[in-house]
């Protein structure tokens, strides 16, 4: 299947709006006016915005310690993330869990997480719940998470239990300055898949097309009751922006380049197809930075927390 | 003697050991490389050594954990680090269950001659899964040493110690310490485990701490001479098995104490220590143990909110001052 138009515009529109809103968060963190553990996904824009047209707005959506991007795609709460990262009480998690543990149970998204890995097993869980309620699962991490065991534990069980989940792995061949090369076996974590004879493949996570043409194909076969694939992206994070997780830089600058890069590549690609005009550029750009002034404003206006109330929630109730 | 960095003391720790005997060997996550450890550590170990001995591994806590137990069964001595003191459940079998036991359950034939380092993230913005520290799980572990180093010169004698040992160790750091700078001798020195550390002397009120909660201790006991009450500083330096002599003695003599650890409050180290006090060193008490420590809620993302939940020198002067009264 192949995405129409309008569903194209909306997936850059989508990755306009993490890459605006990534941007303004390393800028302001860098400057020291917000504070925390940001774990930007510049670079990797096109995975969000892309899953967000295979999945259902009511489907599950976990992911991995890198998952703002996600979390806007699903259409979470714009504002409420803005005043995470500022710290405020209208916070999606009330100004406690930052922008690591973004999470919007309103749109099924759990899409934070600093133990990496951990959330395999959680998107596993999920699945048990979205198999009866006729949903799926979209599980989102990093290559380097796939390492842990908690994904072969999570993997055979979903299969054996025929879970509707859709492993996808945003491969970016780097995990706090390691590669691969160093870490990991086997020269494609898809394969992996064919060790539980599920389907698996590897596909461009820079190119919205083809991660969707492939990502669909399996929501299908997830969706019909036959249990979990494994969708591997190959990306590349932008590993200098806030916390300068070393990278060679000519594979940086390579990352970074307007021939790589998912926005600049999808829009030679739209303009080509006549899909894109620069008027229409300008207005997706300005949209974008609309809803980012509008999520600013929200979040530098709202209230900061009282001391006391990080007190409160550890229970649900008060013991 | 030399001036240097608790980061630096303890590389060379590494490095010294690491010469003196070839079986010593470092696994963990970006130990090498263009990384060099998440906070430097091991930066530059990898070149000197090779990458047979300074190995980096995948994110596997578990395989890391089991391979310092392994091949400390098999006669290496392995020093592995887990990245952060959070991750330490995920090697909570390896180290518990596994190296824990083995020398006991092999009738003795077994040693388990691992370290296991870990950097506790505390005093810095970064939510609950990887700020705060869990040490209170070690204590509660048979056949497990800990040790908390507050300066270079026990981070680096303490480490020494810990990889000749014969037991399972676990090296526990804080970031907050590893640029605090301190005098190291030149000549080799160790700093034995199980052996307590009278940081400074008093004769009013005993504050037991480690690690973070001793520059906090030395700071409330400078600024309390002022007001006339003498405060002993009583760095445990090892966690478990904790110096019960050094306690008992210091006890005696001021019959007051405060206990400082930047841990959740409940079930934490200094429980344990408030325990062995009021079993062993009631007689001596002239007011109630006070326990200094974080509240049991997990560390928010949140300057404002953490403030609330976490300690330093302003409730060690409290605790210091209700013991006085
Ligand atoms: C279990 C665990 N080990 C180590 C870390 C430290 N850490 C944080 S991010 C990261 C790299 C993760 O790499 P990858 O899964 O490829 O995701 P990416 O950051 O590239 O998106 C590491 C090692 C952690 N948070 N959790
Ligand atoms: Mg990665």
């Amino acid at each position: 299947m192949m995405l129409d138009m309008e569903d194209r515009l909306d997936i850059y529109q989508k990755m306009l709006q993490i890459r605006s809103s990534e941007l303004k968060m390393c800028e302001l963190f860098k400057k020291g006016e917000i504070v925390g553990h940001m774990l930007p996904c510049l670079g990797q824009e096109a995975i969000p915005s892309t899953l967000a047209k295979v999945y259902a707005p009511d489907d599950y959506l976990v992911t991995a310690h890198r998952g703002g991007g996600h979390y806007m795609a699903k259409g979470c709460d714009f504002n409420a993330m803005w005043a995470e990262l500022y710290g405020r009480a209208t916070g999606t998690t009330k100004g406690r869990g930052g922008q690591i543990h973004l999470m919007d149970m309103s749109h099924f998204a759990m899409t934070g997480n600093a133990v990496v890995g951990q959330h395999w097993g959680i998107a596993t869980g999920a699945g048990f719940v979205a198999r009866k309620r006729g949903k799926i699962v979209v599980a989102v991490g990093g290559e380097g998470s796939t390492n842990r065991g908690i994904f072969h534990e999570s993997l055979n069980m979903a299969t054996v239990q025929k879970l509707p989940i859709l492993y996808v792995v945003e491969f970016n061949n780097n995990q706090m300055g390691n590669t691969c090369e160093e870490t990991t076996a086997g020269t494609r974590i898809a394969n992996r898949a064919f060790a539980y004879d599920i389907p698996g493949a590897t596909v461009d996570g820079n190119d919205p097309d083809a991660i969707y043409s492939k990502a669909i194909e399996y929501v299908d076969h997830i969706r019909s009751g036959k249990g979990p694939c494994l969708l591997e992206c190959i990306t590349g994070k932008w590993t200098d922006s806030v916390s300068n997780i070393r990278q060679l830089p000519e594979v940086l600058e390579k990352i970074k380049s307007p021939e790589n890069d998912c926005i600049a590549r999808f829009e030679v690609k739209l303009r080509a197809e006549g899909i894109l005009t620069d008027a229409l550029e300008k207005a997706c750009k300005n949209r974008a930075q609309e809803m980012l002034q509008a999520a600013l404003t929200f979040a530098q206006n709202s209230p900061l927390p009282n001391p006391s109330d990080g007190m409160d929630d550890v229970f649900s109730q008060p013991v | 003697m030399k001036n240097m960095k608790m980061v630096d003391a303890i590389r060379e720790a590494l490095r010294e050991e690491m010469l003196h005997d070839e079986d010593v060997f470092l696994l963990g996550e970006a130990l090498g490389g263009v990384q060099g450890g998440s906070f430097r550590v091991t930066k530059g170990l990898d070149e000197e050594f090779g990458k047979a001995r300074v190995v980096d591994t995948a994110i596997s806590e578990a395989a890391i954990g089991g391979v310092a137990v392994g091949a400390a069964a098999y006669g290496m001595r392995p020093v592995v680090e887990i990245m952060f003191g959070s991750l330490m459940p995920l090697v909570a079998d390896e180290i518990h269950n596994q190296a824990g036991t083995l020398h006991y359950v092999s009738g003795g034939k077994i040693n388990c001659p691992c370290v296991i380092r870990t950097c506790n993230w505390m005093r810095i913005i970064s939510g609950p899964h990887h700020c705060g520290n869990i040490d209170a799980l070690w204590v509660n572990s048979p056949g497990i040493k800990a040790v908390a180093p507050s300066t270079p010169y026990d981070a680096k004698g303490l480490l020494k110690t810990a990889i000749r040992d014969n037991d399972p160790v676990i090296f526990l750091e804080y970031s907050p310490l590893y640029t605090k700078t301190g005098d190291v001798p030149e000549e080799e020195y160790f700093v034995p485990i199980g052996k307590a550390d009278i940081k400074r002397e008093g004769k009013d009120v005993t504050i037991i701490c480690y690690a973070t909660t001793v520059g906090d201790a030395l700071e409330s006991a400078e600024l309390m001479e002022k007001e006339g009450v003498s405060v002993e500083v009583l760095d445990l330096r090892t966690i478990i098995p904790y110096d019960k002599e050094a306690i008992r003695a210091s006890v005696e003599k001021t019959g007051r104490v405060v206990i400082a650890y930047e841990g959740y409050k409940t079930g934490g180290v200094g429980s344990e220590i408030a325990a062995f006090i009021a079993e062993e060193c009631i007689d001596s008490l002239i007011a109630p143990v006070l326990r200094v420590a974080c509240k049991d809620v997990p560390n928010p993302s949140n300057s404002i909110l953490i403030e609330n939940i976490s300690i330093g020198k302003r409730e060690v002067i409290d605790a210091i001052r209700r013991v006085m009264e």
